[in-house]
């Protein structure tokens, strides 16, 4: 039995017993709630009942279909349903099985075909990857026994060949092109490749127009014209980028030759004043740069020389006053080395003189010194003689005093002979006057023996003040005679000393020749460093007009801390020129950093000067 | 010794040459003076015997030809400084009162006259001292006053009595 006629006995049974359920219930039951209720149950006992004979005639056999047919999508073809039933699931299990088997048989085919078609294709990727890489003759090869395999390998590779021979003949070409052929162009492709063709061909054209115009812009811009110009309407995009770059190029590259001509034009009227102010980049901000640099160092380097000309103006002139004084005072030199010369001739025989005279003061204090031994031995003989004046004044004195006793004597016997004559009375008259003369005698014998014994003493005194300035004459002269042997051997030794001096002053009076005639030399050279300075003045003169026919940058004419030759209180500027003249210029005053000391001075010099030519 | 008698004999004298006429000698600076008629002998310095217990005055005596005379030394007497003996001290011999005595003097000087009128007596000062019982007078001659002295009272009475006893 079909499971269609199954279920269509369930549905009538379910149907009669719904209905005679409901019966039952409308008899049986006093209410609609029991009712329903009984009919409710009875729905779920049919729908429970329903449900078992449905699961088991239908839905296990339809899992077991289901399991088999998800094994057989997943590839499993070996799988068969086992159900063995002559219902509908058992036709559909054959049919599904006699499905499965032609499956396999199938699908065995069709793995043939897709390994040779896997096959093809990795060969077909191979020569694509091949192609890719460049080798472009790669071809498919790969054996097949399908004939639209063979016949996509062999249109495949005709299309190949195809789009590879233009590849080749282009790239050939392209090559030629590269290495700068342009005669030869591809010949004209069909279809699409006729793009190729037609656009190597306009690249060629626009290649010989651009090699064209090129030359002709190179030409004239080798002849020095750069007013020539492309023409950009002939060119499109890049090609008429480049031309127009060309020709901005010698646009710009006008613009600072310009500017550079007519700086160079100022420098070469000696105006160093000029600067190159565009604003340039690359090669041209160098070359401006350069060109402002190479201004800035001739400024430096003419602001230096300029300051070193008043410089060495000055300097030439203190020199050329120095030469003048030098050459004035060498020949002075000339003169005192004449008087010198002659004041050593006077010296030598003067120093001569002096040797000789001494050699006689040697001779003479060798006598003075006999002299002075026989005035000792003369000096002593006369404290002896002294000695016996003093012995015989001792003597003298003795008598002395004799003839003084008798004088007393006398004396007492006149005044005995004066008493008796006295006491006589007139009669001893005359005897009294007789004793009066003899005691006059007497007195006059004791007054000449007292004056006599005065000599005597004063004799004796002087010749004891006598004996002691003998004695100390003796004792001077012989610190005499000690004095003279020093006097001599001083006097040899200034002999000798006067021996040396002659021949030093020999030596001088060489050496004197010496610097007389290194003096005249001297004197010779002053002259002629005095003229050579005179030249040095009249060139630096020449110099200093030509430096006043550069106008320099203010900024370096500042008076540089160049070592001056002399601490010269005045420079001198303006040493001939009355056609120069110097201005302050602070026209440059306010760019740079470099100002903030030239507001000193700066110099502006005249161009107008008629020699300018010169230069 | 004749003499001396004759010259005491003719002493109350009538002989006007005698008169005025002085033997001076020295005593230091000062010129002293004896009347002539005194006067026996002039000797230079004797060795002098001196004796003992005589005023100090007295040095001795001497032996004058055989003649003991005594010695009075002047200086002493007039209280003066004693003074060494020289060559030059004398011993003047006078007599008085038939005694000879000798007067030891620094020295002697000369005989000279001295008139009367130049003769003034001493001064009369320091009555109570004996100092001027000695002068006679004061005899001026040209710028020079000399001091002439009184022989007989240039010894005491008991000198001379001693004197006396001596010899």
């Amino acid at each position: 039995m079909t499971i269609r006629k199954q279920f269509q006995i369930f549905c009538s049974a379910f149907g009669a017993l719904v209905i005679i359920s409901a019966i039952l219930g409308l008899i049986f039951t006093t209410g609609y709630g029991t009712f329903i209720m009984g009919m409710a149950m009875a729905i779920l006992l049919l729908i429970t009942v329903g449900y078992g004979m449905l699961a088991k005639m239908l839905l296990r056999p339809l899992a077991d279909f289901e399991s088999i047919a998800r094994g057989i999508a997943r590839g499993n073809l070996d799988a068969r349903i086992p159900y063995k039933g002559s219902d509908e699931l058992g036709s559909l299990a054959v049919s599904i099985n006699s499905m499965v088997d032609t499956l396999n048989q199938n699908h065995r085919d069709d793995q043939k075909y897709i390994r040779e078609v896997e096959q093809v294709i990795g060969d077909i990727g191979q020569v694509i990857k091949e192609l890719k890489m460049g080798r472009l003759d790669s071809r498919t090869t790969a054996d097949t026994s399908y004939e639209n395999l063979r016949e996509l390998q062999a249109s495949l590779n005709e299309v190949v060949t195809t789009l590879v021979e233009p590849i080749r003949q282009t790239s050939a070409l392209l090559e030629e092109y590269a290495h700068g052929n342009l005669d030869n162009s591809l010949e004209v492709l069909p279809g699409e490749l006729g793009h190729l063709s037609r656009a190597t061909s306009d690249i060629r054209e626009n290649l010989k127009n651009l090699i064209k115009d090129s030359k002709v812009l190179a030409t004239a811009a080798l002849e020095g014209d750069f007013s020539t110009k492309g023409d950009i309407n002939r060119y499109q995009g890049e090609y008429r980028e480049v031309i127009d770059s060309l020709n901005r190029l010698f646009e710009n590259m006008l613009q600072p030759l310009h500017e550079a001509e007519t700086i160079i034009e100022q420098l070469s009227r000696g105006n160093f004043n000029a600067y190159s102010e565009g604003s340039y980049q690359g090669e041209h901000a160098r070359l401006h740069d350069t060109l402002n640099a190479t201004i800035r160092d001739f400024n430096r380097l003419l602001g230096e020389i300029f300051n070193l000309t008043r410089q060495i103006s000055g300097g030439v002139n203190q020199i050329a006053e120095n030469n003048e004084s030098l050459a004035h005072g060498a020949t002075r030199q000339a003169a005192s080395v004449q008087q010198i010369s002659r004041a050593i001739e006077d010296l030598t025989s003067k120093t001569q003189h002096n040797a000789e005279n001494a050699g006689q003061v040697n001779d003479l204090v060798r006598e003075t010194k006999s002299y002075t031994e026989s005035g000792n031995t003369r000096m002593n003989e006369m404290l002896n003689a002294m000695g016996e004046i003093s012995t015989s004044s001792e003597k003298i004195s003795k008598i002395i005093n004799s003839i003084e006793e008798i004088a007393f004597q006398t004396n007492l016997l006149a005044l005995n002979a004066a008493v008796e004559a006295a006491r006589a009375g007139v009669h001893g008259k005359g005897f009294a006057v007789v004793a009066e003369e003899v005691r006059n005698l007497a007195q006059r014998s004791a007054r000449a023996a007292n004056e006599t014994t005065d000599l005597i003493g004063d004799t004796v005194s002087k010749v004891q003040n006598g004996t002691r300035i003998a004695n100390e004459t003796a004792g001077a002269l012989e610190q005499i005679n000690g004095q003279i042997g020093k006097v001599s051997d001083l006097v040899q030794e200034i002999t000798h000393s006067s021996k040396e001096q002659t021949e030093n002053i020999v030596e001088i009076q060489g050496s004197i020749r010496e610097i007389d005639q290194v003096t005249q030399e001297n004197t010779a050279r002053a002259e002629e460093s005095a003229a050579s300075s005179q030249d040095i003045t009249s060139y630096v003169h020449r110099l200093q007009q030509m430096m006043t026919r550069f106008k320099l940058d203010s900024r370096f004419m500042i008076q540089h801390k160049v070592t001056p030759l002399r601490q010269q209180p005045e420079l001198s500027l303006s040493t001939g020129g009355d056609a120069h003249e110097l201005t302050v210029s602070s026209k440059e005053a306010e760019n740079g950093d470099e100002n903030h000391a030239l507001e000193e001075s700066s110099i502006n010099i005249e161009l107008d000067d008629p020699d300018f030519g010169e230069f | 010794m004749e003499a001396v008698e004759e010259a005491v004999v003719l002493e109350p004298g009538v002989n006007a040459a005698n008169e005025g006429q002085f033997l001076t000698f020295m005593i230091g600076e000062q010129q002293y003076g004896v009347e002539i008629k005194y006067v026996t002998e002039i000797i230079g310095i004797q060795n002098i015997t001196s004796l003992p217990d005589l005023p100090h005055f007295m040095k001795g005596i001497i032996n004058l030809r055989g003649k003991v005379i005594p010695v009075v030394d002047v200086r002493l007497r007039f209280g003066m400084e004693e003074r060494d003996y020289d060559e030059r001290t004398c011993i003047i011999v006078v007599s008085i009162n038939d005694t000879n005595v000798g007067l030891v003097v620094d020295t002697v000087a000369e005989v000279m006259n001295i008139p009367e009128e130049s003769i003034e007596p001493p001064p009369k000062v320091n009555s109570k001292a004996n100092g001027n019982r000695f002068i006679y007078g004061l005899g001026k001659v040209q710028d020079n006053v000399q001091i002439l002295l009184d022989t007989q009272k240039l010894l005491f009475d008991e000198e001379l009595e001693q004197l006396s006893a001596i010899t």
